[in-house]
């Protein structure tokens, strides 16, 4: 179990919330019960097939799919023309289902089938003949932003709808786009003080240009969703997504339906990770209303890994300058992030958070998006932090090594803390990074030095902290007492994280009882009262406040009918163990079952109470790894011997489950680090579009992770709840490379470090003479 | 040309005309609604269809129907008996090594054969017999203390549905 820090005092009278409880939904997980997206099926139902784009930029001439409707099974085809009039290239991806007169990245839906079986509607995608005339096309960022690259977009340009990333980040970006022109689709500014004075009063000044992969967020399940277009026009869908209400309103908005005409149930999701919010579900949806029978569509793997929405590669550049003492003076940062081919990225977010973790007096920071024709990338876990991290948190480790300080307490010296401004301006309420600092200083990993092993093979350690800055959407919760005295609770989040585990921890801390007496339901969107989406890491945030008030709502409901029975004052009426008394009497009570019964016949009517609740602000949460490395220098292979996590949950509702998200976010971020690339080729085509070449980590590949969770209370959130999902992915892929720098001692500046890349840094720090020096790999 | 497949799922004799190309996955999940098995690559490479063919795990993906014939099929479904979770899965179920839970079933199905042929593996061992199975959400970290749970004996086996428990008893009399 994790180590937990700072407890505040008054934890010692809960019931069930801040203790560790398996997750509610776990005997369906281990029985296969649980339904996925896939895993729905009506009678009636059509399979939906994808044509996609052979060509990485191309413009389209002409489809033509007669002989495709004539194909045995065949019920409807569909393509652009089904949305025509919301095709405006290029927007955002959700706005363009399918290619309207140019095709941008290999892949791209182009048309869809939908046919009695899976079999018959592959088939008859190679029957829709398509007059693609190819165009020059560029997929490197650096490239396309010079003045010869091939322009991506066509038009003007329309406006761009960046809804999807602002779902992850309360954080304005106050920077005014700036210039757009070519293929940079946005660009981001952030300055403070005067960066020339700042670099010129540093003793020390270190810099280094940096790449991150396109990686995936490479969720088990992939991309389901079973649409229903009814005789009453009610468009009924079974999607595996992160946010049904997002979803409902996609789909409402291009096929022109009334909000309360879609309802989507959002199924069990396995793993999202940002990456699944309505990529796939319009298609069935205009299946469905051309075929008028329910359409159901899966994506392949390999449809997953060409044409989702991955995460950006990018090139970071960073500069840092302190004082001998270790104060920092100054931080240079630009941002080449690549979108792929439609705008959407979390450049700006990347580029704020290059001066998130510490108080730079003089900054200059810039971040340019690039159209490139590859797939359009998306949200994956903290957006865009990986990468920041990765270069920021390296080139601190160079700086604190060239003033022979520790990287922790020179760290301590600059933390960032409640005051500070990020370089948006926003002014930072009481985060957690000093105290992410301090739990890493006294661990005792840290505190025991690395002994090099007997085999030859270098060690290293590393240590980075990161931070996400996190949602906070509003949300509301119904909680109705049944007629046993037990609750149930419905919500419309969606349970990504085991957050109806906690919501359910919620409830029943308030209304005092046992665990087993609440249940959650995730109603559909017609059902349910509206959730946000589960990004940025805000559903247990926000809802815990929502799931609490409705909670409060029927307490006061039921003290009413309890204090007319024991004929009391409600405001003497006390309450716990599923019964109520008056103040000084509990042995005169009435039982929630009892109060139940009598509140259907009274005036009061069945009880039941809506809460609202959105956190009154975002505040970041702050995460932090240390990394102990060992490298085969012969082979480039990186075994890690020991990898802590800690970060900053405010108030843990559930430690198992807080325990877990750092768990699965640092091992992501080993993923990052050591081993996943989508390759592509110079055809625009995805080399390792399967599972055995985009690599994962297995059990194999990885140690435990010694968690700590920190808990600095939060007064915007639930008992000082704070957003737990995200921050760990940040800081592990920067910790695992400095430690394999400080293994090698060269300077490494590319992830994924794969077997083949630190070979090449070897060889080339070799062959340059030097073995700590500039840029090598 | 149809083939008449005969082979026992989950204890239960199943007698179909199946196409010959169908995959054991789809004959599982399609034919019979057993979706417990799922799909995540399609490849044989992360482990979440595996099931058992006369005890041994197999990739359902990777697996025609019709290679099943005769064969005793166990599906995650099949894994709970007299009410009761097996050991993997109450395991699984306490240490939190169940996240999203699309990896859960053919993980369960995995360890539970490999446990059963090596019921003493070092962690390396352990590590290593279930690397075939990826999981994306929990760093294996609690699918790990899950399964040293069951090699150290320590597993308390979880009731499916248990009776629920009066909360309070009513006051005797009026109020």
């Amino acid at each position: 179990m994790a180590k937990v820090v700072e407890r505040p005092q008054e934890k010692t009278a809960l019931r069930v919330a801040n203790k560790p409880v398996s997750r509610i939904d776990g005997v369906e997980n281990v029985t296969g019960a649980t339904k996925f997206g896939a895993d729905f099926s009506l009678p009636g139902m059509l399979w939906g097939a994808i044509l996609r784009s052979p060509h990485a930029h191309a413009r389209i001439r002409n489809i033509e799919y007669a002989k495709a409707l004539e194909a045995p099974g065949v019920v409807t085809v569909a393509t652009a023309a089904d949305f025509a009039e919301d095709v405006v290239e290029p927007t955002s991806r959700p706005h363009n289902v399918f290619a309207g007169d140019f095709a941008l990245f290999l892949g791209e839906p182009v048309a869809a089938i939908a046919a009695v079986t899976k079999e018959d509607a592959e088939a008859a995608l190679e029957l829709i003949e398509v007059d693609y005339e190819p165009l020059p096309h560029v997929l490197d960022p650096e490239d396309a932003m010079k003045p010869d690259a091939p322009a991506i977009r066509h038009g003007d340009g329309g406006d761009i709808d960046r809804t999807e990333m602002s779902f992850h980040s309360s954080v304005a970006s106050s920077a005014e786009d700036l210039d757009e022109s070519g293929n940079v689709s946005s660009q981001v500014q952030f300055s403070r003080g005067d960066i020339e004075e700042g670099l010129a009063e540093a003793d020390v000044v270190k810099e280094g240009r940096f790449t991150a992969a396109m990686v995936h967020q490479t969720y088990l399940e992939p991309h389901a969703a079973l649409a229903h277009y009814t005789p009453s026009g009610d468009m009924k869908m079974w999607v595996t997504s992160q946010g049904q209400f997002y979803v409902r309103d996609t789909v409402a908005r291009l096929l022109k339906l009334p909000a309360h005409k879609v309802i989507v149930q959002g199924t069990a999701i396995g793993g999202g990770f940002g990456g699944k919010m309505t990529l796939l579900a319009p298609i069935p949806a205009i299946l469905s209303k051309k075929a008028r029978r329910p359409v159901k569509v899966v994506w392949s793997r390999s449809e997953e890994l060409v044409a989702a929405n991955p995460a950006p590669y990018s090139v970071i550049d960073v500069k840092i300058g302190a004082k001998r003492d270790g104060t920092l003076t100054a931080l240079q940062g630009r941002v080449i992030m690549d979108t792929g081919a439609y705008p959407g990225s979390p450049m700006s977010t990347a580029t704020m958070l290059l001066g998130s973790c510490y108080v730079f007096p003089n900054m200059e920071l810039e971040g340019f998006e690039v159209l490139t024709n590859k797939v359009s990338v998306g949200a994956y876990r903290a957006p865009g932090a990986p990468n920041s991290a990765h270069a920021v948190e390296n080139v601190m480790n160079w700086v604190a090594q060239a003033l022979g300080m520790d990287p922790v307490e020179f760290r301590l010296r600059n933390a960032i803390k409640e005051g500070d401004r990020w370089p948006n301006g926003q002014p930072l309420p009481d985060v957690g990074g000093v105290e992410v600092l301090e739990a890493i200083k006294n661990h005792q990993v840290w505190n025991t030095p690395l002994e090099q092993g007997s085999n030859g093979k270098p060690r290293g350690r590393g240590m980075a902290i990161g931070c996400w800055s996190g949602g906070a959407g509003g949300s509301a919760a119904t909680i109705k007492l049944e007629a046993d005295g037990s609750f149930s609770v419905l919500v419309g989040t969606i349970n990504l994280t085991g957050s109806t585990t906690s919501i359910a921890q919620v409830a029943a801390e308030e209304l005092r009882v046992p665990l087993e007496y609440v249940s959650v339901h995730q109603g559909d969107t017609n059902e349910a009262p509206y959730g946000p989406v589960a990004g940025g890491s805000q559903v247990t945030y926000t809802v815990s406040l929502s799931a609490a008030a409705a909670a409060h709502e029927v307490l006061r409901q039921m003290k009413g009918i309890a204090a007319q029975r024991l004929g009391a004052d409600v405001d003497d009426i006390e309450f716990d163990d599923g019964k109520m008394w008056a103040q000084g009497d509990p042995e005169r009570y009435v039982t929630y079952r009892r109060i139940s019964d009598e509140a259907v016949g009274s005036t009061n009517g069945p009880i039941i109470g809506t809460g609202h609740g959105k956190p009154a602000r975002g505040n970041p949460g702050f995460a932090g790894t240390i990394a102990d490395v060992e490298v085969d220098t012969e082979t480039g292979l990186v075994t890690i011997l020991n990898l802590v996590g800690v970060q900053d949950a405010g108030f843990a509702i559930n430690p198992l489950s807080v325990e877990g998200q750092i768990q699965g976010g640092t091992i992501q971020g080993v993923g990052y680090a050591l081993l996943e690339e989508i390759v592509y080729d110079e055809d625009g085509s995805v080399r390792n579009p399967g599972l055995l070449d985009y690599r994962l980590p297995t059990a194999a590949d990885v140690p435990n992770v010694d968690t700590v969770i920190v808990e600095k209370h939060n007064p915007y959130g639930w008992k000082g709840t704070r957003i737990v999902g995200e921050p760990s992915i940040v800081p592990p892929g920067a910790a695992i490379t400095s430690a394999i720098s400080d293994a090698l001692g060269i300077p490494l500046h590319n992830m994924p470090l794969t077997p083949e890349r630190i070979v090449m840094a070897l060889r080339d720090a070799r062959s340059n003479g030097r073995s700590n020096g500039e840029p090598t790999s | 040309m149809d083939y008449p497949l005969q082979l026992t799922v989950n204890g239960v004799a199943v007698k179909r005309i199946v196409e010959p190309q169908i995959r054991l996955l789809d004959f599982l999940r399609e034919d019979l609604g057993l979706t417990g098995s799922k799909e995540g690559c399609g490849t044989g490479d992360c482990g979440a269809c595996t099931v058992l063919i006369d005890d041994e795990p197999h990739h359902s993906c990777l697996t025609l129907a019709v290679e099943a014939e005769g064969a005793a099929v166990t599906t995650v479904e099949g894994l709970v008996t007299d009410d009761k979770l097996n050991e993997v899965q109450s395991a699984f179920v306490s240490a939190g090594a169940t996240q999203c839970g699309i990896c859960t079933p053919g993980f369960v199905v995995m360890a539970t054969a490999y446990l059963r042929d090596n019921p003493n593996p070092t962690d390396d061992e352990l590590r290593m017999g279930v690397a075939g199975n990826l999981c994306r959400c929990t760093g294996y970290d609690t699918i790990m203390t899950a399964l040293h749970s069951v090699i150290d004996g320590k597993v308390e086996l979880i009731e499916v549905a248990p009776e629920p428990q009066e909360l309070v008893p009513e006051p005797e009399g009026e109020l």
